[in-house]
């Protein structure tokens, strides 16, 4: 009944005005003294209440965020809107409260700039409190399996009992971003918990299965633990959103309404594949999700970096989401990324690694005092993956040098291995790493006196700077340099068997896939 | 050879292995070399002839068919002081223009020869040139170059030889008396003696460099005298 009545006054803005949902938005990046502060709690509780506001009918009068606060002033302002819920159900008016927390906590409290807010005392203010609805999400971490401890200090994790066999009050749901005795985790990558990044992207549509542009609380909370267990699932610690509730109306209640909804576009997109969508500006990930939804139902204004993944492509493009427009996302706004970069950037559902033939021009400086630099060229294999590249190469230089007694000329057959680590700039890559190698350097003489053919087997290792750019999908142009430490044979003229000369190249990739 | 290989088990695979690779300072393997003291007979002779001793240089004059050659000379330290030692690094067989062929032999019987020589270098370039005098020579030594070996350097018919065995390359040769007679012998290589192949500033050239056509002049001059050609020593 509750339920309806707030889907009631959720779905009709021309509804009965006195029906009202309040917000209660915590984040606390500071917990104990002991624990490392987190680094997104409070962005997280930005952004919830940015969602809030502009799609789940939360005003701004209603709105309270509170950043790294501690328990009283916690305590505070939850009897503080619980004093205006009295009021407004003093007046039959119904009432929806949502409480949410983001930041450190252990099996007994949450931790709040060096105070504790003991769970039990949220609890039972939740429960006792006068909204006939109440939500309360807690993404609270002990620790990061992806990025880094959430809280330092060797503590029983956060747990809220949510069980089969535990209930809750009637009228409350509790979410909890991981089941009892894990740990929730923040990602670098999203720059935010996971739980809450994937709870937002849902709540802006991504989590509208039944496509009546409202997002329910059963959506919502499916969508998120769905994509929160495949993200964690390559962490270490595998992390499962728990939920409960005792609602009448089940978990249909409707958390977001995407049409018309202020300040937020359509994102729609019609090819298959897998999405990610980049706020242009941060790079921080907007939303992940696959083509089988449409796209994002309620984006806020904003230019934004969409990514397409295909098995085997990448494709990007950048746009900007207009207040009530649809901006659509086709075949001709993306451009492809090339091979070499798409195997880079990783992702699960991209091709691992990408092979490209490779060939170029090389030299290093002379080896010994009078020669000419050598120069040649080189043919090789390149692969490309999201943790490195590296190629091997067979190559050959030659060098000469005279005297008036003779002329030598001096050729060498190497092979080298390299792997690099590039980051990529568009259609521009830079990088750096190391080449290690072995070659044959023989030196044949013109002499009319005796000078047999001397030849020698020497070991090189470099550490190399390599920038690239695109030139198409599968052909990059790419220049590097270093200085080759090489192992020579030594003597009494050469008597250390180190010589250092400085190498460069240049080289076309051409890939094959 | 193997030392090389003891290298090779001793580091391989972690460093390098083969020959010592080398630069433009290389001229090959080194085939002779010579050395000794070049100096004059009294500490002022060259002063009293007009010469200055800091301009006094060595070189080495290969024998040619139609007499001293000033080509292919052996280019030396040009700081080399006077008096003092010099040194002759031999990287090459005698130039292609130095050899001789005695008369009545065959191209089986070629030789070439060649004398160290002081001299005053006016233009300090470190080469004798024309207008420039050649003050003195080694006295009884002689550079020989055998292509093949002493057994290739039959005599002709007629003509004398040398009483000793050559090995094939450069030897030094060394005489008692004069070039044209047979008592050349090899000299032990330097260092073996002590005394090396020293050059004398005497002013008696004749007596190092043999007219063997006993005409006027030094134009024609050899270690294998043909006895019809020079039948009596002629001073």
């Amino acid at each position: 009944m509750i339920a309806a009545l707030l889907a009631s006054a959720l779905l009709s803005p021309e509804a009965d005005a006195a029906e009202r949902r309040y917000a209660i938005v915590v984040g606390n990046n500071r917990g104990d003294a002991s624990e490392q502060a987190l680094q997104y709690a409070t962005a997280d509780a930005s952004r919830v209440v940015g969602v809030l506001q502009s799609l789940a009918g939360v005003s701004p009068a209603d709105t309270t965020l509170l950043h790294n606060p501690d328990a009283d002033q916690v305590r505070e302002t939850i009897a503080r809107i619980e004093r205006r819920i009295g009021a407004d159900a003093a007046e039959g008016d119904q009432s929806l409260l949502f409480i949410y927390y983001s930041g450190h906590a252990d099996a007994d409290s949450l931790h709040l700039s060096g105070t504790r807010l003991p769970l039990s005392e949220l609890k039972d203010a939740v429960e006792d409190g006068a909204a006939d609805a109440r939500l309360l999400i807690i993404d609270a971490c002990r620790a990061g399996a992806i990025t880094r401890l959430k809280g330092a200090s060797p503590v029983a994790p956060f747990e809220i009992n949510l069980s089969d066999e535990a209930t809750v009050s009637e009228g409350m749901a509790i979410i909890t971003a991981a089941a009892p005795g894990e740990d929730a985790q923040e990602s670098e990558k999203l720059q935010g918990g996971v739980f809450t990044h994937h709870l937002l992207t849902g709540l802006q549509g991504a989590a509208d299965a039944s496509g009546d542009h409202v997002v329910s609380l059963d959506e919502a909370f499916e969508y998120a633990r769905d994509r929160t267990i495949l993200m964690t699932s390559q962490a270490p610690v595998v992390q499962h959103p728990k939920y409960k509730y005792d609602i009448n109306g089940g978990g249909d209640l409707p958390l977001t309404r995407l049409d018309g909804a202020r300040r937020t576009g359509q994102l729609l997109i019609g090819l298959e594949g897998e999405y990610i969508v980049f706020d242009a500006k941060s790079t921080r990930v907007v939303a992940e999700f696959e083509s089988s939804i449409g796209g994002i139902q309620a984006l806020p204004v904003g230019r934004y970096v969409v990514r397409r993944r295909t098995p085997a492509r990448v494709y990007e493009a950048e746009v900007r989401v207009e207040e009530g427009q649809a901006t659509r996302i086709d075949g001709g706004l993306l451009t492809q990324i090339p091979y070499g970069q798409t195997a880079r950037r990783g992702g699960a559902s991209a091709r691992r690694v990408a092979l490209a033939v490779t060939a170029g021009a090389a030299g290093t400086g002379a080896l010994r005092e009078g020669m000419s630099d050598s120069l040649g060229g080189f043919a090789g294999l390149r692969l490309d993956s999201a943790a490195l590249t590296a190629d091997i190469r067979v190559r050959y230089t030659a060098a000469s040098g005279e005297n008036d007694y003779l002329s030598v000329r001096q050729e060498a057959y190497a092979i080298d291995a390299t792997a690099y680590r590039l980051w990529d700039a568009g259609r521009f890559a830079g990088g750096a790493g190391l080449r290690v190698g072995g070659e044959r350097i023989t030196q044949a003489f013109d002499s009319p006196g005796l000078a047999p053919d001397r030849y020698t087997y020497a070991l090189h290792a470099s550490p190399v700077v390599r920038g690239e750019v695109s030139v198409t999908t599968r052909v990059s142009l790419g220049v590097e340099g270093g200085l080759s430490a090489y192992v020579l044979p030594y003597s009494d003229d050469n008597p250390s068997p180190l010589t250092a000369v400085p190498y460069a190249a240049v080289d076309l990739s051409v890939f094959a896939f | 050879m193997q030392q090389w290989i003891c290298r090779c088990l001793l580091f391989s695979p972690l460093l390098a292995c083969g020959n010592d690779l080398v630069g433009a300072d290389y001229f090959g393997e080194q085939l002779y070399s010579i050395s000794g003291y070049s100096n004059q007979v009294e500490p002022n002779y060259l002063a009293d002839l007009g010469y200055d001793p800091l301009q006094v240089k060595t070189t080495l004059l290969w024998a040619q068919q139609d007499g001293i050659s000033l080509d292919n000379q052996l280019l030396l330290d040009t700081t080399t002081a006077f008096p003092g030692f010099y040194r002759m690094d031999f990287y090459h067989p005698a130039p292609d223009e130095a050899f001789l062929i005695p008369p009545g032999g065959t191209a089986e019987n070629a030789f070439a020869y060649a004398i160290p020589i002081a001299y005053h270098d006016e233009d300090d370039d470190g080469l004798l040139a024309e207008d420039e005098d050649i003050l003195g020579a080694t006295v009884d030594t002689y550079l020989l170059y055998l292509p093949e070996g002493y057994e290739t350097l039959a005599p002709p018919e007629g003509g004398k030889g040398l009483d000793d065995s050559f090995e094939a390359g450069y030897n030094a040769v060394i005489f008692d008396d004069r070039p044209c007679d047979d008592s050349g012998r090899p000299l032990p290589p330097f260092p073996t003696d002590p005394a090396g192949v020293n050059i004398v500033i005497s002013g008696d050239l004749t007596s190092v460099l043999k007219d063997v056509d006993c005409r006027d002049g030094l134009d024609e001059w050899s270690l294998i005298c043909n006895e019809n050609e020079c039948p009596e020593t002629t001073e």
